[in-house]
């Protein structure tokens, strides 16, 4: 026998290689089912949309603070083995044949996925991240680190030519291609990162966000989302597939949360019926991280469910999310525009998003009543009334309706998750002060310490915890294994 | 003048010529020659001697008186009196027991067929020192993990080679899942080593040292298991076997619920949970389960105790086999129909196995050419009960553990009854069990052809050349489904998610084949010294092709074609190839019958390794000496006396394409469920999470053994005895890395890992009298694993990891050690508790103990008395942890006894603290009240409480016990039959555990049949206890 005999090795199944273009949706995906799906859980718990269920226990966890290492492992490597890897894979062979459209995409992706990790996990592995063998044990960079890292990646990347449409036309999942939205989107991300230092290094905050109007940025004036999901087993949303399809066998995990349900309903919000489907009691929510309410006090059946549904896309930053974070650039005077058209256009767009995904709930899609039978209730009504922007008040009490305004629509955009940083970042909405949300005078909206929760009263989660693949696995993981659930990230100092 | 005289020796017992016997020429000192492999020999006689003497040590010696013929062929037979059976060792050769250098032990077609087992694997528990078998469940054609001298591969394969009459078998396991690291939906169709119809073998030898094995190389490291099974014997007329059997089972073991308290969750009574932590069972009627068409359902609320064992129905199995054979001194021929019909234990034929073997064998014999062929045809057609938990559809036993104690599981039964649809059940966290069992449900069907041609040629009456090719060709398909079921909206469980219903094909195609020559020699160097020496040439190549189409969302209800569907039918293929060549040798040196040295080598080439660096080397070498034939004045006290040492090396080979990184198809895991390219017309590739290797090497096993055989009192005391100690190195893993590098494995070869152990097997004849026979056999194993070293900064290797629950490789620690959460203490030593009341775990996961046994015995007394047989067989296993999921749910939803603890009263974690803000403790006065002790008993909220799911896997097995009647000559003699057997078996027939394990049978897995199986059970099956009769007759 000779050496042909055994060289049979060559794996039929799949593919030595494969074309940057092919590998750009599958890390979109993964950064999408990460944050569309186990980050949107946590994230719907902890910005208090949702709350766990008194007759099951899927997220019991997660509501009463009580993570562990193994808790969002799956995640971590979703995003680093997942999404990072991929993305630095499209840019090796991006930047190999000067493709500088795919190499901005796959920049904007890869920062976009790094911030939700150091916002998360604040020290992560990023400068010797993603070097496979040549470094099995990347050292952990600060989050500064990071978030200077990502700002110099994005506005290099920007600053390369680009065409009008990328050759990756279908393969981009995201904005089909067209370069003026990734543009835009790079522009509404570097914003984003900037603000979210406006209380740690204001400084840098302001002269980042200063220099993306001095040089006459375009911001997102569409969703940056991935929509193509159907309504079949593996192609599905990824939140539905997860919590709600016939995988898991009760769909009844994620309950109304009091708090956000009672701000929606004490303003006759429209929203509440796409936020929420009625439980056999009508719409009734259960207080955070009260999943221990006897049943027979609370029959779970009763509370109103979270409405999730199985085609609605994945957004990475919304219209609305885009509209609200200039509005507070230019409240704190580092952009120009107007602030209050930007703030009704985050509140228009919140509702016109949920019309579209949820045109089969009548109070929804034909607001012109509110669920109780009163008045006007369109989003021009509302902003007319109990939602109008504050053009008189101080700059404090403009944030303070631009942020809460943004809460409920990334709620609605089931990116809570993003919500719950920016209540971490700007302390809106106000944690309550009588500490129930059943309390005697509990002001509708404002946080509650869940019921449930382990970390002792007040103590609201700031963080994750390093995984413990990376604990067991990467000794450089040591200073951040060494943080828990409570300790604040960097640029938390409020 | 000299005339020459040529002619065989046959071996009476498997009319196969015997090679190795020395003819000589009565009288006449230096005439003499052995016979070749063949059993052949040619002889220059010396004019004026006329008889020739053929001498072979365990058979009684023949002179025979030559006339004027040429040819001169005898038949021997065995001679009881003399020590030393034949066994079948490394490559068919056979050689006598005495002269082996590693432990060896062949089991005979009896000991096999005994227990009407069939599974000729399950019929070797208990019966051999070293040899771990377990069956995975009690269902019909479960599959068995053999384990040879324990664990030497943290994820590459442990099992045995199997070879059949010298063609390497194809061992695969069926599953649908194929994975076994997998809790969803498994489905345990058997491995192919349980295809053969144990009624066509006539031995199985079981060679467990590298020594015995390195003839095999690359593919040894496990130990190999060599069956050899019936031929033809020379007779006058054509013999017939009929065997038939009948045996019924019921449950062995099912989970012992507690019966006091009833449904209902936090201490109250809730008609839609699906649990027993409601208030305690007062025996007063009670309306329960949902309001329909405006009536309720009323019982009494008290335990239904059997409401588990009610739902079984006996299990049936029947064996039947004819076999036809006959042969002349030339020609033989062995012709059997094997039939199995199973029906498990689990109403309906959801858990069925049906098996049609077909075997023919034969050979003719000319002047230099011998051939012999075997082929056997086996088709299997079975359904199994998935296991595992549900996705898409549930799973029987998940939902039945779940019931509150005071439910009646039968009364579920009529799925017409409004009360007990999907719609109507009385909780919408579980679905009625007989919707999956009867809705739901899965077909196999496979079919297989496995055997080989041998031909010889014997150029000399010294050297013989032989040419073994075969083959193992197997295409399987699996159909599984699940039902589409709708919840009309407004109904009781109108909140759960309808089922979209799914059907998934898989096509599994298998095609192994083995090519081998052989050079034999045999050589009497002098009369006091014979050498034997084989080379040989052997070529391998194994195929497998997997197809899995599968479709969700059916469109007519019940109708199972993956054209039924309103979606795309989503297909994926698997292709493996893998080739080897390897060359070998051994020399056997044999002084005077009590002194022996065996060397041994083979080197391999494999594909699926580096093609820069694929050749490795085994050797080995081994000794006996029978020192009762020199020291005869031992004679007195130790009849037959034998120490032996042994050390050889084998090997482990890679799996194919593990060298090259490559890319996947994109696909997200979510928490539940994934997402998949490609995506609305959008298909994707993304990099594979694991590295490949470009230096990859075979783990290396390398062993060394001594013990002896020691016989006294006339043999009727007879010991076995070894040590051993093997270490295997370069173990091929995929090493967990930090995924920050990007991936999530890098396949090397790292680590070492150790088997040290004692095998002891022993026979005592208390009483042998020409009535009364009384044998003991008695079998003891002890093997010490342990994770010798992995690599640096690699602390452990995750093998399983369920809930929170970690089943790892770490250092120091034998393989498989189980990690969960602890609990935390103070400095002065007391638990720590959370303000919300329950004990604090570590943050890291700490060791709860392993899956090893400690020890392993097995003990078996046999009683002949006249015509009647009487034996029974105990099994025992020491130690060792086990998961059990049975236990968790049961546990979870309230079932179990050990939720009664404090009479679920509200109680004070004893000894506990809280501590405070400024770092101090304080004691804990805050207790855990009614309505939390469930929470108690969760552990979402109280993770320590994970430690309640593993309990020991020690057990007490009455295994098997048989009690037979063989008709006297005299009353058949007027009969057509030779000979009439009847017996009573019984298997399985009780089971002892500790108290700990009132839950499940030790031996169940839904892991498969390799070490992950070692992790445990995850809504796994009760085994059963069958009984049964049994029928031989020939005629």
């Amino acid at each position: 026998c000779g050496d042909d005999f055994l060289d049979v090795n060559t794996d039929p199944n799949n593919p030595l290689t494969a074309p940057a273009e092919l590998v750009f949706p599958a890390g979109v995906a993964s950064t999408a089912s990460v944050v569309g799906g186990n980050f949107a859980i946590l994230g719907g718990i902890w910005s208090q949309v949702w709350t766990q269920n008194n007759g099951s226990n899927q997220y019991k966890t997660y509501d009463a603070y009580n993570l562990r290492p193994t808790d969002f492992q799956n995640s971590w490597g979703e995003l680093y083995a997942g999404a990072l890897n991929d993305y630095k894979y499209v840019k090796e062979e991006a930047d190999a044949k000067a493709n500088n459209n795919l190499y901005l995409m796959a920049t904007v992706m890869e920062a976009y996925t790094y911030q939700v990790l150091t916002d998360l996990y604040d020290q992560i592995p990023f400068e010797e991240a993603l070097q496979g063998l040549s470094n099995l044990t990347p050292k952990y960079n600060t989050g500064q680190e990071v978030y200077d890292g990502i700002t110099a990646r994005v506005t290099t990347a920007l600053n390369r030519p680009t065409t009008g449409t990328s050759l990756v036309g279908e393969n981009d999942i995201v904005f089909g291609g067209e370069m003026n939205s990734w543009k835009q989107f790079a522009n509404t991300l570097l914003l984003k990162i900037y603000l979210r230092q406006s209380e740690a290094r204001p400084g840098i905050a302001e002269a980042g966000v200063r220099s993306l109007y001095t040089n006459g940025a375009n911001f997102l004036n569409t969703d940056a989302k991935v929509d193509l999901f159907v309504d079949q087993t593996g192609k599905r949303n990824p939140l539905f597939e997860q919590d709600q399809s016939a995988a898991l066998n009760t769909n009844q995990n994620l309950k109304a949360s009091t708090t956000m349900f009672t701000f929606l309903d004490a303003n006759d919000d429209p929203r509440l019926e796409a936020f929420y489907i009625a439980g056999n009691a009508g719409q009734k929510a259960l207080e955070q991280g009260a999943f221990n309410t006897p049943s027979t006090l609370v029959a779970p059946l009763s509370v109103s469910r979270a409405r999730i549904s199985p085609t609605a896309p994945v957004y990475l930053i919304s219209e609305a999310e885009s509209y609200f974070l200039q509005a507070e650039a230019v409240v704190r005077g580092w952009g120009t525009g107007d602030a209050q058209q930007l703030y009704e256009a985050g509140v228009r767009a919140s509702y016109a998003q949920l019309v579209a995904e949820f045109s089969d709930v009548s109070s929804v899609a034909d607001p012109i009543l509110d669920r109780n039978g009163r008045s006007d209730s369109t989003a021009n009504a509302k902003l007319a009334g109990v939602y109008a922007f504050p053009a008189t008040g101080s700059t404090a009490d403009k944030i303070k309706a631009i942020i809460t305004q943004k809460w409920v629509a990334l709620g609605g955009s089931k990116q809570g998750i993003e919500g719950y940083l920016e209540r971490n970042r700007t302390n809106i909405p106000a944690t309550s002060a009588v500490g129930r949300s059943t309390a005697t005078g509990y002001i509708p909206g404002e946080f509650v310490y869940p019921v449930e929760g382990v970390t002792g009263n007040g103590n609201f989660a700031a963080r994750l915890l390093t995984p413990e693949t990376e604990r067991t696995r990467n000794p450089n993981a040591a200073g951040a294994a060494s943080k828990t659930i409570t300790d604040k990230v960097w640029w938390d100092v409020n | 003048q000299d005339r020459t005289i040529s002619g065989t020796v046959i071996d009476k017992a498997t009319n196969t010529g015997l090679p190795g016997v020395s003819v000589s020429v009565k009288g006449l000192t230096g005439v003499g020659t052995a016979t070749d492999v063949n059993g052949g020999y040619t002889l220059s006689v010396p004019a004026g001697s006329n008889t020739l003497e053929f001498r072979f040590i365990g058979y009684k010696t023949i002179e025979r008186t030559i006339g004027t013929e040429s040819n001169v062929s005898v038949t021997m037979d065995t001679d009881a009196q003399q020590l030393g059976e034949v066994v079948v060792t490394a490559m068919g050769v056979e050689r006598q027991e005495r002269g082996l250098g590693y432990a060896t032990t062949s089991v005979k077609s009896e000991e096999i067929t005994k227990g009407r087992t069939s599974s000729p694997m399950n019929a070797l528990q208990g019966k051999v020192a070293g040899m771990n078998v377990s069956s995975a469940s009690g269902s019909p054609g479960a599959s068995t993990k053999v384990i040879l001298r324990g664990y030497s591969s943290i994820t590459g394969n442990n099992n045995p080679l199997y070879v059949i009459d010298g063609i390497p078998m194809n061992n695969a396991a069926t599953n649908l899942n194929e994975g076994t690291n997998t809790v969803n939906r498994t489905q345990d169709f058997g491995n192919r080593a349980n295809d053969i119809n144990p009624d066509d073998i006539e031995s199985i030898s079981i060679l467990k040292g590298a020594s015995a094995t390195a003839l095999y190389g690359s593919r040894a490291a496990s130990g190999v298991i060599i069956i050899t099974t019936k031929k033809g014997r020379v007779s006058e007329k054509i013999g017939v076997d009929f065997t038939t059997s009948a045996t019924f089972s019921r449950p062995l073991r099912l989970p012992q619920t507690q019966q006091v308290f009833g449904q209902g969750w936090n201490g109250h009574f809730a008609s839609e949970e699906n649990g027993s932590w409601g208030p305690m069972l007062d025996g007063k009627d009670r309306l329960w389960g949902n309001i329909v068409n405006n009536s309720q359902q009323i019982k009494p609320f008290s335990a239904q105790k059997d409401n588990l064992k009610d739902f079984y129905e006996t299990g049936k199995s029947y064996i039947n086999t004819i076999a036809l054979s006959g042969g002349s001194e030339k020609t033989s021929f062995y012709a059997s129909y094997g039939n199995v019909s199973e029906n498990g234990v689990v109403p309906t034929d959801a858990d069925s196995y049906k098996r049609n073997t077909l075997a023919l064998r034969g050979s003719t014999r000319g002047k230099k050419i011998t051939i012999s062929s075997n082929l056997n045809y086996v088709r299997k057609d079975a359904k199994a009960v998935t296991t595992g938990q549900g996705g898409e559809g549930q799973t029987l036993f998940q939902e039945m553990i779940q019931i509150p104690v005071d439910h009646s599981i039968v009364d579920y039964k009529d799925l017409n009854n409004p009360f007990n649809t999907l719609d109507n059940f009385y909780t919408p966290y579980a679905q009625n069990p007989y919707w999956s069992l009867t809705q739901n449900g899965n077909d196999f069907d496979e079919n297989r052809i496995f055997g080989g041609v041998d031909l010889s040629y014997n150029f000399t009456d010294w050297l013989t050349a032989t040419l073994r090719g075969g083959g193992d060709v197997a295409h399987g398909v699996i159909q599984d489904w699940i039902a589409k079921g709708t919840y009309t909206p407004g109904s009781p469980n109108s909140s759960n998610t309808d089922i979209p219903g799914r059907v998934t094909e898989r096509n599994r195609f298998s095609r192994d084949l083995d090519a081998n020559l052989i050079l034999t020699a045999n050589n009497n160097i002098n009369e006091d010294l014979r050498l034997t020496t084989l080379v040989g040439y052997n070529v391998n190549e194994r195929y497998a092709r997997n197809g899995t189409a599968f479709t969700n969302n059916l469109t007519i209800p019940n109708f199972y074609n993956l054209a039924n569907t309103s979606v795309p039918v989503e297909a994926s293929t698997a292709t493996s190839l893998r080739r080897l060549y390897g060359v070998y040798g051994q020399a056997d040196l044999n002084f005077r019958d009590y002194l022996f040295l065996t060397l041994v080598a083979r080197n391999d080439w494999s594909s699926t390794l580096p093609t820069s660096d694929n050749s490795f080397f085994y050797p080995g070498i081994n000794g006996s000496f029978v020192f009762t034939d020199v020291f005869t004045n031992l004679k007195g006290v130790m009849n037959f006396g034998k120490v032996r040492a042994a050390w050889g090396k084998t090997g482990n080979d890679a799996s194919p394409y593990l060298v090259n990184s490559v890319f996947v198809p994109g696909t997200v895991g979510l928490g539940f469920g994934n997402l998949n390219f490609p995506l609305s017309g959008v298909s994707a590739y993304e990099r594979s999470n694991q590295i490949g290797n470009l230096s990859l090497a075979p783990e290396i096993t390398r062993e060394f053994e001594f013990g002896g055989n020691f016989e006294f009192l006339d043999s009727r005391i007879k010991s076995d005895i070894s040590f051993y100690n093997r270490s295997t190195k370069g173990q091929i893993l995929p090493v967990p890395i930090a995924l920050s590098s990007g991936y999530s494995t890098l396949v090397s070869n790292l680590g070492e890992i150790s088997n040290k152990g004692i095998e002891l097997g022993l026979t005592v004849t208390p009483i042998r009298t020409d009535d009364f026979n009384w044998d003991i056999r008695y079998t003891f194993s002890n093997n010490r694993n342990k994770v010798e070293e992995l690599t640096e900064g690699l602390e452990e290797i995750t093998i399983q990891s369920i809930y929170g629950i970690n089943f790892v490789a770490t250092v120091g620690e034998p393989l498989g050690v189980f990690k969960g959460p602890g609990y935390t203490y103070s400095p002065d030593g007391k638990l720590i508790v959370s303000a919300a009341g329950y004990p604090v775990p570590t943050t890291e996961k700490e060791i709860y103990g392993n899956s090893q046994p400690d020890f392993m015995m097995g003990l078996s007394n046999e009683f002949n008395y006249k015509n009647i047989n009487f034996s029974f067989l105990f099994d025992y296993r020491k130690g060792g942890l086990m998961y059990s999921y049975t236990q968790r749910l049961t546990q979870f939803v309230g079932n179990t006894t050990n939720t009664l603890y404090n009479d679920r009263l509200p109680f004070v974690i004893p000894n506990s603290v809280v501590q405070n803000a400024d770092g101090t403790f304080s004691e804990n006065v805050n207790p855990v009240d009614v309505g939390s002790i469930v929470d108690y008993w969760n552990p979402q909220s109280n993770a320590p409480i994970e430690r309640e799911h593993l309990f020991s896997r020690t057990y007490l097995k009455l295994r098997e016990a048989t009690l037979g009647y063989t008709l006297p000559a005299d009353l058949i003699s007027k009969t057509p039959f030779a000979s009439v057997n009847i017996s009573l078996v019984g298997r399985n027939l009780f089971l002892i555990t500790p108290k700990e394990n009132n839950i499940i049978d030790p031996e169940t897995t839904t892991f498969g049949n390799d070490l992950s199986g070692e992790f445990g059970e995850f809504a796994g099956g009760p085994s059963v206890r069958s009984v049964g009769a049994s029928l031989r007759v020939s005629f």
